[in-house]
């Protein structure tokens, strides 16, 4: 599903070692917390996962696409195959709840039919069927971060890239939205998740990839954001 | 090379241009221009503007090449004949006059022909006449007419040296102008219409960089969601053209009504000189070349804005 072999990332402006000797592997259905303190390099790693960043060095694959050698024409399609939540939702203002979704599933192609069909599903998965014509100024912050989690999955992307999604959440909306990702990869997609929310990772006992200063300092099954375990 | 690299751009371009998503782009098109309203209409001001600048340049030019055309067409030279050539010689000098490749029709004007020509012409007063029939002042001639009026100078000099010609009436002057301010017209109109597009690209090229920064959110998001460049590309394209296309309309409509108000300005002083193109030979012309000109500038403008300010 997702591969990482030996990637480094330096950021050529002010010559930052973002990532270092990078590998690791997750496999179909997993759910992974990248976790570290800020500035660690977990947040490049999302940013690779999601083509906002290229590799330095290393190669990639993602959904059977070589990331690292990816041409232009590509990248869309890459980007199609998995759905992206972030800390800051991402919404646009003007658009009711359902437009916003309508919006992400048009520019991808679908048809009228599957739009209409599929918008109910997704609010439903996340609980916010009520709240279709709603606009984003409307709810609360966790609502539409649902929202946004729904625009994820509208198009059934097998993988789902979390950068930080409850960064800007209280701690009882934070753990409702990674209930969600847990009932979504629950279904089969695989989750990953960027986070330094440090009782999220311990409550939820699953996979943790450790950042600190661009190399991977942990990777285990079940584990907890310290390394007691 | 440069053929090949436009074809896969095309190519693209066009594979991504789907009724649905076709109904998507023009939707979000409109809504863009709208939203973005008054640099729409600044747009918009510029391109007819511009286009109104052409339009007079094409109907002045336009009108000047008719008119210098009907002028041509009157335009004869007069071959006087010498007086002392008899009768019986003229055919041989029409021949002549006419075997010039240059001369498209030659009419024998003789001494009584002209005589009738000025009683018909003095009417009633015509008996003051009367004692020039034996007596005849006027001298036989041709009015020849040419064929290619640039090339007058040299027929001139051709049927000078014709025997029997006495004197060949010299146009040349008037001729030598109406050729010059057509000329002058026509260049002048294409560097003024070359100016103006490129005034009024790098106008609608700036527009759409404003709409592009106005939807940086949702191109952002379109990206993360997997649209394609072109995806992004088509609705700003659009709304350049809709800019162009409105902007020519309006042209249009004022160079219309401009222009039949000039029509009847000028039947209304009963001048039989000359005519000018009816509305109906010249709206069909002002309408093509606006509308296509209109969505040149509009597509380029926005392609110009896409290339330096839409990197995606």
């Amino acid at each position: 599903m997702i591969e990482f072999v030996d990637v480094c990332k330096t950021y050529e402006d002010n010559d930052t070692v973002a990532l270092s000797h990078v590998s690791f592997k997750v496999q179909k259905g997993e759910f992974v917390f990248v976790v570290g303190p800020s500035g660690s390099g977990k947040s490049t790693l999302a940013k690779l996962l999601m083509y906002e960043q290229t590799p330095t060095s290393g190669k990639i694959y993602i959904n059977d696409y070589k990331v690292h050698e990816l041409t232009k024409q590509e990248v869309p399609y890459l980007r199609r195959s998995m759905g992206v939540v972030f800390q800051d939702f991402r919404l646009l203002p003007d658009r009711t709840i359902y437009e916003n979704i309508q919006f992400a599933m048009q520019v991808v192609g679908a048809s009228t039919r599957e739009i209409r069909r599929r918008i109910p599903t997704v609010l439903s998965a996340v609980g916010l069927t009520q709240k279709a014509h709603a606009y984003p100024r409307q709810l609360s912050g966790g609502e539409q971060q649902r929202v946004s989690l729904a625009r994820a999955l509208a198009n059934k992307p097998p993988l789902i890239i979390a950068d930080e999604p409850t960064a800007n959440l209280n701690p009882a909306t934070a753990l409702e939205i990674v209930e969600i990702l847990e009932s979504i990869n629950d279904r089969g997609t695989t989750v990953i998740m960027a986070t330094h929310a440090k009782d999220i990772v311990n409550k939820f006992r699953k996979r943790v990839i450790a950042i600190d200063d661009g190399r991977i300092v942990r990777d285990c099954e079940k584990g907890c954001y310290d390394d007691e375990d | 090379m440069m053929m090949g690299v436009l074809c896969v751009i095309v190519r693209k371009a066009v594979t991504t241009m789907r009724i649905s998503n076709l109904k998507y782009f023009i939707a979000t098109a409109f809504r863009s221009v709208f939203k973005n309203g008054l640099m729409s209409m600044v747009s918009i001001f510029t391109v007819v503007c511009c286009l109104l600048i052409l339009g007079l340049f094409l109907a002045v030019g336009i009108n000047v090449n008719y008119i210098s055309d009907q002028v041509r067409a009157d335009a004869e030279i007069k071959v006087i004949v010498d007086n002392q050539i008899p009768d019986e010689n003229l055919p041989y000098i029409t021949k002549q006059i006419k075997a010039i490749s240059n001369v498209s029709s030659a009419t024998l004007v003789t001494k009584t022909d002209a005589l009738n020509y000025m009683k018909t012409a003095f009417a009633e007063d015509a008996s003051a006449l009367d004692g020039l029939q034996n007596d005849n002042p006027f001298r036989t001639s041709y009015k020849v007419k040419l064929r290619d009026i640039t090339h007058a100078a040299e027929t001139t000099k051709t049927l000078a040296k014709i025997h029997g010609v006495a004197e060949v009436g010299n146009k040349q002057e008037l001729l030598d102008k109406i050729i010059n301010i057509t000329n002058g017209v026509k260049t002048g109109s294409v560097w003024i219409m070359v100016l103006l597009s490129i005034i009024s690209v790098f106008i609608i090229a700036n527009t759409i960089k404003l709409a592009v920064y106005a939807r940086r959110r949702e191109i952002n998001i379109m990206k993360f969601v997997g649209a394609t460049d072109w995806f992004i590309r088509w609705p700003f394209i659009i709304e350049g053209i809709i800019i162009g296309i409105i902007g020519s309309l309006v042209a249009f409509i004022i160079i219309s009504v401009g222009y039949i108000a000039c029509l009847n300005a000028v039947s209304s002083l009963k001048l039989d000189l000359f005519t000018f193109k009816s509305y109906q030979s010249v709206f069909s012309m002002f309408m093509t070349t606006f509308i296509i000109l209109g969505t040149l500038i509009g597509a380029i403008g926005s392609g110009l804005s896409m290339r330096k300010y839409l990197e995606v």
